[in-house]
């Protein structure tokens, strides 16, 4: 499997389409600037809310029992699921119980993490995207890019394209209007035909029972609304004490995400509608692991907000897909690991370590610490690629011997004076888009000498 | 045992040492000017916005906007029991114009909190093209923390909306009109002018 380096190489080759995504990704990182500095005590509303998520990682296991005796009498059937499997076992025994075979799905990552749709359409269940982003990735069969903006790796060529295949719109006709119209006009119908609607949660009440779901289309509304079948389906991480809590979290997520002051619709649902049903899936997946670990505990405060990627130099230049993980970007790289560490090993190295995802977090996580702390448990367990033990070795042995050191350093500045290309060359990974700078003339060392001694 | 069992044993032995919730009822908010501040963020979010007088107004409002015919749903009128136990919610696909009350607005934001005691169907605010909605000055709030302080807990489904349907999913470019309404009409209904 290629890693995160490698997968960065393909996104690179084109060079125009790194500088829109860096440029535009950085746009979106503005407009949160301009939201937060707007609102008055951002950074009391950043600290009060990373409270009450610490509160929730304390008490998490209380607040779950009571938001399901809760949603319980509000007519709401809740299921657990200790994983993805199961998660997606009870979907399909819902769906079978009332032989439906088409549901419309709004944004759940959890979905993505648990696999779904490939496991629902394997049992002859068509399963609709609805979130325009999540529609055109899923028409060209590939996962979202960002958690926020899931087709934010493609430009509006390829959409168009997708679109003229799969929806027969005009070929060549690039407004996003046009598209837009063509994607609204095809999937009404599928809001008005299916039986089931599926979303995520974004925020659930462990006071009230009921829970929240936000999203500016109002794609979520449109399919539960319509359908006979609602499930939600949740991590245990989602439940907050109380209902007045959302002013928090309601304030901090779309500034932070886009630099809305809200997103479109914030829709509280607590019973199902006469004559429907409702369920709530709530499900562990490794959740309760990364609980275990104190190092990084900290990580489930997330509420999917994306502005640690719009903000990353290094998810800009690199694009979601280059992550190979559900969610990509610091938060991605912090979370991937701690299902399964071996084959996310790279991921904690995809970062500069500038801190800047930890200064935009509204729920204060120190994402850049715990890439740090992965790196070490990573390099401990012998998870660190042999070259760079190699290396990092050899320079340890250099570091720690003056004589050696001065002996590298002569030699080092003799070959880039005189033989270049043997620093300067292909196989050295440093010179990747990089020069190797002119030696200096005289080593500090020996410039000091001098200098020490005529003055 | 069963999953539920399992998950909530992981999460007891897990879980951090207790911390206490934070005292979140000082947070600064705008307390002046709140019903301009209303209106600026609702323009921000997408929102034509108007002051009316009387509700009369909506109607010339719409007489001024739309070419008849424009299917009405007025649910500050027309909304009777009735309704809610006859009409399904596919009934209203082909309305052009839903308008509804807002119990109360919050100016940090700009959105509008409806619940489905104001509708004869919860998908009605989504399925229309065009949405009005009806807030009265005096139920204008500063802020989401004073919106929940006042609103009760008795509804089932309930809702903030904050400008029309959009998206810009498609290279970032702003598009009004994604699934739901194409436009938002906000009316601050001001009876005592």
């Amino acid at each position: 499997m290629k890693d995160h380096a490698q997968l960065s190489e393909i996104f690179n080759q084109d060079n125009d389409r790194v500088s829109w995504h860096d440029e535009t990704l950085w746009f979106v990182r503005t407009k949160r600037d301009r939201a937060a500095n707007k609102f008055p005590g951002w950074e009391l509303l950043r600290d009060a809310a990373s409270q009450v998520k610490e509160n929730v990682l304390s008490n998490l296991d209380t607040y779950l029992e009571s938001f399901e005796a809760k949603a319980i009498q509000n007519s709401v059937r809740v299921h657990w699921a200790e994983n993805a499997a199961e998660h997606n076992d009870i979907v399909l025994s819902i769906l079978r119980e009332k032989a439906i075979n088409t549901m419309v799905k709004s944004k759940s990552m959890l979905t993505e993490e648990c696999g779904l749709n490939d496991f629902l359409q394997h049992n002859n269940i068509e399963v609709i995207d609805t979130d325009l982003g999540e529609r055109i990735v899923q028409l060209r069969n590939e996962p979202p890019s960002h958690i926020v903006l899931p087709a934010i790796h493609l430009k509006k060529e390829d959409v168009s394209d997708t679109f003229h295949k799969h929806l027969n719109t005009q070929k060549g006709n690039y407004d996003a209007q046009y598209l837009t119209e063509a994607a609204r006009i095809n999937l009404r119908d599928a809001f008005l035909t299916s039986k089931a609607a599926l979303t995520g949660v974004n925020f659930a009440i462990a006071e009230t029972g009921e829970f929240v779901v936000c999203t500016n289309e109002g794609n979520a509304d449109m399919g539960a609304h319509l359908a006979q079948v609602h499930i939600a389906s949740m991590g245990i991480e989602k439940v907050i004490p109380k209902r007045e809590h959302l002013s928090l979290f309601l304030n901090l997520l779309a500034r932070s995400a886009t630099g809305q002051l809200i997103t479109t619709y914030s829709s509280h649902f607590k019973r199902p509608r006469d004559g429907q049903e409702m369920h709530i899936i709530i499900v562990d997946n490794g959740r309760t692991d990364q609980l275990k670990r104190e190092d990084f505990r900290n990580s489930l405060k997330c509420i999917r907000c994306g502005a640690c990627m719009n903000t990353c130099p290094v998810y800009r230049r690199s694009g979601g897909h280059s992550y190979h993980a559900v969610v990509a970007g610091p938060i991605g790289s912090i979370l991937a690991p701690n299902i399964d560490m071996d084959k996310n090993k790279d991921l904690p190295f995809a970062s500069t370590l500038c801190g800047s995802c930890s200064n935009v977090c509204p729920v204060k996580i120190d994402i850049h610490d715990q890439l740090y702390k992965w790196r070490q448990k990573i390099v401990q367990s012998g998870g660190a690629p042999a070259s760079k033990t190699i290396a990092m070795q050899a320079m340890a042995v250099t570091l720690s011997n003056p004589g050696l050191y001065d002996a590298v350093g002569r030699v080092t500045n003799l070959m880039l004076k005189h033989i270049p290309l043997a620093i300067n060359n292909r196989f050295n990974p440093w010179y990747k888009q990089r020069d190797i700078p002119k030696a200096a003339d005289v080593s500090f060392k020996n410039w000091y000498r001098e200098n020490r001694k005529t003055n | 045992m069963g999953s539920r069992e399992n998950i909530l044993g992981a999460i007891a032995s897990n879980k951090a040492d207790y911390k206490p919730l934070p005292d979140i009822g000082r947070l600064p908010e705008q307390a002046e000017n709140i019903v301009n501040q209303f209106k600026e963020n609702a323009i921000f979010n997408g929102a034509i916005v108007l002051e009316i007088t009387s509700r009369k107004d909506i109607t010339d409002v719409i007489t001024s906007k739309f070419a008849a015919p424009v299917k009405i749903f007025d649910c500050t009128n027309d909304l009777n029991p009735l309704q809610k136990v006859f009409l399904q919610p596919h009934a209203f696909q082909d309305i052009d114009i839903a308008i509804v009350d807002g119990r109360l607005a919050v100016a940090e934001n700009g959105s509008i909190w409806i619940s489905e005691d104001q509708l004869p169907q919860r998908v009605v605010p989504f399925i229309t093209q065009h949405l009005m909605l009806v807030v009265r000055y005096s139920d204008i709030l500063p802020s989401l923390s004073s919106a929940y302080a006042e609103l009760d807990n008795e509804y089932g489904y309930g809702v903030f909306i904050a400008g029309p349907s959009k998206t810009a999913d498609i290279e970032q470019s702003l598009v009004i009109g994604a699934h739901g309404p194409r436009s938002l009409s906000v009316f601050i209904l001001n009876e005592d002018q």
